[in-house]
């Protein structure tokens, strides 16, 4: 009998402690594989390919159109960087703009710390992964000096405030902001080790996936927001070499609520704008709408304007979606920005015939069949100039008009923007310290970073 | 107990001066225990019937020349009763001739007695036999100071063997303790000498000893059936020897109140025990606390354990009527046996059980309770007059501009009179009548009239209880009925429990079984009509149904779809139907054995399955609100055809989930006492659990329930429905999602207690527990945890002479408990959902950051107790005084958001608790009319002693201070900001570097914790109760007064000038006209809204509130029926009660009539007064 309950409690022992290993819960893992890393960068809807809203709100490519209406705005953040007041957040914690993207940087971050700890010979597919989570940490990066730091300027770039680089996933280490050269300088690494790791297509039905094509689409963007227009041209030549489709709007149907899906053809990488902030970034109804004169740009044969916006009862004009079947606006990389930028580098160089035959190859597939005339110039700065207008009309709505703002106005554009709400006017002048935002008030707190002066 | 030790002679050690069949040697002990296998068997089969036949008193008795002893044997079998003697008596019996039918007990006896040197004499149910020629007085006389060996029985009123009693020798050091069965024996006592017989909660008996001694003690008080026997949910120890702090509630007070939920029973009537309804709902919240808080995240809830294990199914599955006892477990030396699960306290339920040699009893009951609708009223609300008057104010600056501006965007009925006005559709007159019309409305009376009804509450139970020699059986069945006071809920239970125990191999095997089966449905409705506005109205005078504003605009809905659509208007009156409903079955299957090896020594074996099946259906008919607004949501009009994107029928939304624990336990168990003085218990074990727990859920799209199809591959998951009224969409998943969990630990335990001569104890315990933590190194998975104890009764020593206090007992114990939160890992952990994204790829997300450093929650705790009884029991009680000293708490803060995370969960706080609980209860009036005070009184503080991550705002402080607690505090601090009242435009004030201010932000996101006001914890100093309990004759009255004092609560939806909603207090209080800042707090109307305006005022000191109260709980009046013992129905007590409870609150700090409890939330109702009659009748 006692022997039989010994061996009976032996057995018993033993096999329980295996169960010690079980997960307690079925969902959680431990991520080591290349399905486990995918599936953490495949955390796109809220997260990997989200862009703040903050540059949307600011720009000045909508209207509100009375004192009352703007006061009726649900968040204070709407009415504060509508008027690009001092302090933006108004007491707000735990801002999105800020936390959102270095939550990207703390998944590609974890991606990376895990990948490094599996040695040095990769698997094919686990370098594109690798190459995935460097090209989502430099487009966080990107996103965030873009909101919170001067435009670059070369020779200031070392003394102006960049922005924290988180390079570890480890919770407990505080960054101080680095400077705007070490910013720019971790993101091209980043990028251009990402174009060795990354696989060279696009995958067609997952854009919300980089390629090499996305990695050199993002640093054409980047130089030419740091005015290194020898290397945007670079760039962008490269991203069209690998893939330069553009669609055709005449074979698209013009539908109420948009033409587009999430894969647009001409799309090299996905992300779109934050959903918060609703009301001024929907565009919705009555109320808010697309600057009216910026509507009179297009010509009536302009296929843009009925496949990206919708007229309301009261005349006027909302956004559809551009290269999204979503409410929230596409803020990704596609083939009509790399035209724009190869064309506007050429124009810059002098190079206006080959300028414009970039400019002409993407206007002539937004003009309804039988209506485009080449767009011709007088001269470089002529063509420079239709190269800009164009890239108004064509990149509306994508985010990019805030960092084209900064950008031209270094390049001595000088473009003072003005808000009217009743009697009150509010003006934002060129190279003002309000094209920066400030850092929000909980992360000076916690870690005690600099604060940007506005 | 070892007096009896037979050497090698195993049989008959139970009863071995009742029982002589050792002596016909090996061969009748075999066939013994065959034919009492036979006979358990058949007994355990024809169960209560059986046991009843066998109590009869008719004795029939065929014998011839036999031996007295089995002729008594006999008659002990037929009668029930126990026949108690020594065996040297018989040496000179004579043997009985007999042959009678059908007799009486006493008739057989006489017959039996008629020629024997002996004689009896019935003392209850136990027949004792005495020697007729030397009775005690006789031999004291001829032998002066003979020393003799004393053996007997200590028994209750029921005859149930008192454990732990102790027996001393008057004026002398000699004392025992008696065994688990109630016996004891001394030896060498002087036969003059006189027994001092005493048992905590009884009156102590005097007796001059004979060798064998049978005692009954008496209940101190007849209102205060105290349990004698702790049970730690392993072992069961007298609670004259334990170290430990424990409560114990007996069945009379469980069932003193009428709830359905058992935890519920213990208000009030627990020390050491807060039920503190008006916490915040949280995870990491617990209503039910055992000596205040001794985490911070992970659970917060105490460990219940059922009949040894712990219970993971719904605690409402379990049926009060089926529990005898609870025991509170409250030190370490108490819990510290349950380990890492122990650190909130344990509460040890242990359901009822039938007794061996009990006739059956059959107890029936039944309790009707009806309590008054709920109070509407109580919930704060703007009168529809102001509300329709704040709206035009809103609405004339713009306010409703946004949602006008949106054709379907939902506008209160007096906008859209406001707006017709404005766009000149109606006239200046029309509008007036119209918003006076709706300015009569008010929504609750509607709401009282067709929502609800006053809640009735139905129980019924019946159980049977009984045993025999070898076996006894407990079998119930209960049922319960509520109709709840929404006229859409309803519940059910039905529970049914068989439970049987049988000794074999002459008792040295015991085998228990015990069959659990239960079951609960509740229907409610989900999406309950929730008012708009205050003046929505559900009727018309006819009582025709209205439609009523929900998320869309009724003129948009009156025209939208041209008739092609549903209707899409939400008419509430027409859908107070259930369509929720949650049904629980469970089941439970506990086995046990017990096998006694060697003297003292017993291994037992223990394994319980427990099966628990919850399902929660909605099935939301076509006909419902919620369908047709989804259907028409998603439906697209081209033309005169209709595409339904929705397709057309129910939806129906099924979750399952399924949980299986098994535990499977083995443990020794040693007591021995040696050389009389010595006496150790032991019990060493291990256990294992294996939890599994499966859920799964599914949404089921254009069901029919008659054919049961549905339309589920008729929607695209992949794809957008676009909205009919708006450029929105939404993706339909319509695949059944499920996961999994698994709780798997196992333990190691041992328990030894040391008594030397009954004064000294000694305790200790150590358990090591071993989890599938997740993540974490085989190292860091198991936790040894330990506690010891001593304590000392006094009243045994020799020097000891204080007659009025006989009873005094100190204890000291210390150890640790641990506690864990299983959602946290010390490895970066990754969860998929099985969602996709949008590009149809599944995606995961980071639940947690790694963390190598993670590790269990220890609390240390000590305890100093005192016990102790004034001469027959006049004054009794306890005080036990402790300290709690948690360390490395999971705690979680802000972290800089440049990490990626804004909140990081880790081994980051210490917590200390301490307070006194004390317990008195005085026979006040002992007579024809009784008066008892039982009185509790519970002091508990915590203090947050440390924590290591850096606080955010002041804001996260005084709103979350749950999740952000703050060192030097409470858990439950409460804090405001400082107010320096309005200001002359009735702006509120607060103080910026010791200056008024209003410049709200910064003070809101100071990052200095001491700008803000403390107040007091949230959760009382001083809690306790009072029961009064009177007496006469067969009536019985208790009244149970509950306090609870020194402590916060904060107002919440008080109207703060710019929270634009009617469900708020104090709207007509706000500043209005200059001067008003002398007469009130409450800020003046301001427009466009202030948010850190109406941040900084709802968190201001303004609105913190004392919550010291004193309620009255409950009331109950019950009456016993004089019964004839011989009454034509065999009925042995009938009695009815009349309970009353929630009859609200006597004295209150607050004088707002806000009850504290239930605070002052917009959907905050207290329960309503409820009136109970019940009946128990016993057979």
């Amino acid at each position: 009998m006692k022997k039989i309950i010994l061996i009976f409690l032996i057995v018993t022992l033993f096999g329980c402690a295996k169960k010690l290993d079980l997960k307690p819960e079925s969902t959680l893992v431990i991520p080591t594989t290349v399905k486990d890393f995918q599936n953490l960068l495949d955390n796109a809807d809220e997260l990997i390919n989200v862009t703040p809203a903050l540059a949307q709100l600011s720009s000045d490519e909508y209207y509100i159109p009375d004192f009352s209406t703007w006061q009726s705005l649900s968040s204070e953040i709407q009415r504060t960087t509508y008027v690009w007041a001092k302090d933006i957040f108004a007491g707000q914690v735990r801002s999105r703009s800020w936390l959102v993207p270095y939550s990207q940087v703390f998944y590609a971050n974890s991606v990376l710390d895990a990948i490094g700890k599996q040695g040095n010979e990769l698997s094919t597919e686990m370098k594109n992964i690798k190459g995935w989570a460097l090209f989502v940490r430099a487009h966080a990066f990107f996103t965030l000096v873009c909101n919170y730091s001067p435009a670059y300027h070369v020779s200031t770039a070392t003394t102006d405030l960049g922005i924290p680089l988180k390079l570890s996933a480890n919770i407990t280490e505080i960054v101080q902001r680095s400077n705007l050269q070490q910013t720019y300088d971790q993101i091209i690494t980043d990028l251009l080790e990402a174009t060795e790791l990354l696989k060279t297509e696009i995958t067609a039905d997952k854009k919300n996936r980089p390629s090499k094509v996305a990695a050199y689409a993002l640093l054409a963007r980047i130089f030419l927001n740091m005015r290194d227009y020898e290397k945007a041209d670079l760039y962008s030549s490269n991203a069209l070499n690998l893939y330069s489709t553009l669609t055709d709007y005449n074979t698209l149907e013009i539908l109420d609520y948009g033409t587009f899906t999430k894969n647009a053809e001409e799309t090299i990488y996905f992300t779109h704008c934050s959903g918060e902030y609703a009301e001024t970034i929907f565009t919705q109804g009555d109320y808010y709408g697309v600057d009216s004169s910026l509507i009179r740009l297009y010509d009536p044969s302009d296929l843009r304007l009925p496949i990206y916006f919708s007229k309301t009862e009261l005349g006027n004009y909302n956004v559809k979606g551009i290269n999204t079947d979503f409410a929230y606006p596409f803020t990704g990389l596609a083939t009509d920005e790399i035209y724009l930028i190869k064309a506007e580098c050429l124009a810059r160089k002098g190079l206006t015939s080959q300028a414009l035959s970039y400019l002409n190859s993407l206007v002539r597939n937004r003009m309804k069949a039988g209506t485009f005339t080449p767009i011709s110039a007088a001269d470089s700065q002529d063509a420079l100039d239709k190269i800009l207008l164009e890239r108004r009309k064509e990149l509306i709505w994508r985010g990019l008009r805030w960092l084209d703002l900064k950008r031209l106005n270094k390049e001595g554009s000088n473009i003072t923007l003005h808000r009217n709400l009743g009697d009150q006017k509010f003006t934002l002048e060129p190279n003002s310290p309000r094209y920066v935002f400030p850092i929000p008030d909980d992360e000076i707190g916690l870690s005690g970073i600099q604060q940007n002066i506005r | 107990m070892n007096f009896f030790i037979g050497r090698g002679n195993h049989c008959g050690k139970k009863f071995p001066w009742v029982r002589s069949y050792c002596r016909n040697g090996r061969r009748t002990n075999l066939i013994f225990m065959r034919i009492r296998l036979i006979f358990t068997i058949l007994i355990v089969s024809i169960g209560f019937v059986t046991a009843d036949a066998a109590h009869a008193q008719n004795i029939s008795l065929s014998v011839k020349n036999a031996p007295l002893k089995d002729v008594l044997a006999e008659i002990e079998k037929q009668s029930g009763y126990e026949v108690f003697y020594n065996n040297k008596h018989f040496e000179n019996s004579k043997t009985v001739t007999l042959a009678i039918a059908r007799k009486g007990l006493k008739e057989v006896l006489n017959a039996c007695f008629k020629s024997q040197p002996l004689y009896y004499e019935i003392v209850g149910k136990t027949i004792v036999i005495k020697p007729k020629s030397a009775s005690p007085v006789q031999k004291a006389k001829n032998i002066t100071s003979k020393l003799i060996d004393i053996k007997g029985t200590v028994t209750d009123e029921s005859d149930r063997p008192l454990f732990g009693a102790t027996i001393k020798v008057k004026d002398s050091n000699k004392t025992t303790t008696t065994d688990n069965e109630g016996k004891f024996m001394l030896s060498e006592v002087d036969q003059d000498a006189v027994l001092v017989i005493s048992y905590v909660g009884y009156q102590s008996a005097e007796i001059r000893p004979d060798d064998t001694v049978k005692v009954r003690l008496h209940l101190a008080s007849s209102d205060l059936e105290e349990v004698s026997v702790v049970s730690t949910g392993y072992q069961e120890v007298p609670k004259e020897r334990a170290t430990g702090s424990f409560t114990i509630i007996d069945s009379k007070t469980i069932n003193r109140s009428v709830g359905v939920n058992i935890l519920d029973r213990l208000d009030g009537v627990t020390s050491g025990l807060l039920l503190n309804r008006g916490l915040e709902k949280a995870a990491n919240n617990s209503v039910i606390s055992v000596r205040g808080r001794s985490t911070i995240f992970a659970n917060a809830a105490p460990l219940i354990v059922l009949d040894g294990f712990p219970y993971e199914g719904t605690i409402e599955q379990i049926n009060p009527m089926d529990i005898e006892n609870i025991t509170i477990l409250k030190d370490a030396a108490a819990a510290s046996i349950w380990g890492t699960r122990a650190s909130n306290g344990v509460i040890v339920l242990k359901s009822k059980m039938g007794r061996k040699k009990q006739q059956l009893a059959i107890n029936l009951s039944s309790t009707l309770t009806i309590s008054e609708k709920p109070d509407l009223y109580y919930a704060p609300q703007i009168s529809s007059a102001d509300y329709i008057d704040l709206e035009q104010y809103l609405f004339n600056k713009g306010y409703f501009n946004g949602s006008i501006n949106l054709k379907y965007s939902a506008i209160s009925r007096a906008v859209e009179v406001m707006n017709r006005k404005k766009m000149g559709l109606i006239t200046a007159a029309d509008s007036i009548s119209q918003i006076n019309e709706l300015k009569g409305n008010d929504i609750r009376s509607d709401l009282l009239k067709y929502a609800y009804r006053p809640k009735v509450h139905q129980q019924y139970q019946i159980n049977l209880s009984g045993g025999n020699d070898i076996s006894s059986f407990y079998i119930s069945g209960g049922y319960d009925k509520n109709l709840e006071s929404s006229v859409t809920n309803d519940y059910e239970r039905l529970s049914f429990n068989a439970k049987n125990s049988v000794s074999l191999i002459g008792g040295r095997l015991e085998l228990f079984s015990d069959l659990n089966f239960n079951s609960s449905t509740t229907n409610s409705k989900s999406n309950a009509y929730i008012p708009y506005s205050p003046y929505d109205r559900l009727a018309d005078e006819k009582g025709n149904s209205l439609a009523t504003v929900n998320n869309l605009r009724i003129t948009y809905l009156d025209t939208a779809g041209n008739g092609k659509l549903l209707d899409w208007h939400y008419r509430p009156k027409d859908e107070l139907q259930p369509n929720r409903e949650n049904r629980i079955t469970q089941y439970r299957l506990n086995f046990g054995l017990a096998y006694k090896i060697a003297d003292g020594l017993t291994l037992s074996a223990k394994y319980q399955f427990l099966n628990e099946d919850v399902r929660n259906d909605r099935d939301a008919l076509l006909t419902e609100y919620l369908v047709r607004n989804t259907i028409n949501t998603y439906s697209s009009i081209n033309g005169n055809s209709i595409t339904y994107g929705i397709p057309l029928g129910n939806i129906l939304d099924q979750s399952l989930s399924l949980l299986k624990t098994k535990t499977a336990r083995f443990q020794v168990n040693y007591f021995k006492v040696f050389a009389q003085d010595h006496e150790i218990n032991a019990i060493g074990g291990y256990e294992n659990t294996d939890g599994r727990k499966t859920s799964s859920n599914q949404v089921i799209y254009g069901y029919n329930p008659e054919t049961r199809t549905n339309g589920n591959n008729l929607i695209n998951p992949m794809m957008p429905y676009r909205y009919y009224y708006s450029r929105a969409s939404t993706r339909f998943s319509t695949a059944p999602n499920s996961r999994g969990m698994i709780n798997f630990t196992q333990s190691y335990y041992a328990n030894i207690s040391y008594a030397y001569k009954g004064r000294y104890m000694f305790s200790g315990s150590a358990r090591k527990d071993e989890s599938n933590l997740f993540g974490v190194d085989a190292n860091q998975k198991g936790v040894p945890l330990w506690s010891t104890g001593l304590s000392w009764n006094i009243d045994k020593e020799a020097f000891y002479k204080l007659e009025w206090l006989p009873q005094l007992k100190l204890r000291a114990t210390y150890g640790y408990n641990g506690n864990i939160d299983k959602t946290l890992s010390g490895y970066l952990t990754i969860q998929s959902l099985g969602f996709t994204n949008f590009w149809d790829s599944p995606y995961a997300s980071i639940v947690n950051p790694p963390n190598p450093a993670l590790t269990w929650e220890k609390v240390r705790t000590w305890n100093l107790g005192l016990d102790y009884a004034f001469k027959n029991n006049r004054v009794m009680g306890s005080i036990d005084v402790y300290q709690k000293n948690a360390t490395d708490l999971i705690g979680n803060g802000p972290i800089s958001m440049q990490t990626g995370v804004a909140q990081f969960k880790g081994n980051v706080a210490d917590l200390q608790g301490k307070g006194i609980d004390f317990v008195i209860t005085s026979r006040n009036i002992d007579g024809k009319f009784n008066w008892t005070t039982s009185f509790l009184l519970n002091y508990n503080i915590d203090k947050v002693t440390g924590y290591k991550i850096r606080q955010s705002s002041n804001y996260n402080i005084v709103s979350g201070n749950y999740n952000n607690p703050l060192q030097g505090y409470p858990y439950y601090a409460i804090f405001s900001f400082p107010s320096a009242g309005l200001d002359a435009e009735g702006n509120p004030q607060g103080f910026v570097e010791g200056v008024a201010s209003k410049d709200y932000s910064s003070i809101i996101n100071a990052l200095d914790p001491s700008r803000l006001k403390y107040h007091g914890s949230g959760s009382p100093k001083y809690f306790g109760g009072i029961i009064n309990s009177f007496a006469y004759k067969n009536f019985e009255l208790s009244v149970n007064i509950l306090y609870k004092f020194d402590y916060f609560f904060r107002r919440t939806s008080i109207f703060s000038g710019s929270n634009y909603l009617f469900r708020v207090a104090d709207y007509d209080n706000r500043w209005k006209k200059a001067g008003d800042e002398s007469l009130t707090d409450i800020p003046s109307l301001v427009y466009p809204s202030d948010t850190f305006r109406d941040t900084f005022f709802q968190y201001s000191e303004k609105t913190v509130e004392k919550g010291d109260n004193i309620r009255l709980q409950d009331i109950r009046l019950s009456y016993q029926l004089p019964l004839e013992s011989a009454s034509p129905l065999k009925i042995k007590k009938l009695g009815v009660f009349i309970y009353s409870q929630n009859l609200g609150i006597l004295w209150s700090a607050n004088k707002r009539n806000i009850d504290p409890d239930y605070g002052s939330g917009s959907s905050s109702i207290p329960q309503p007064l409820s009136c109970s009659l019940g009946l128990n009748l016993s057979f």
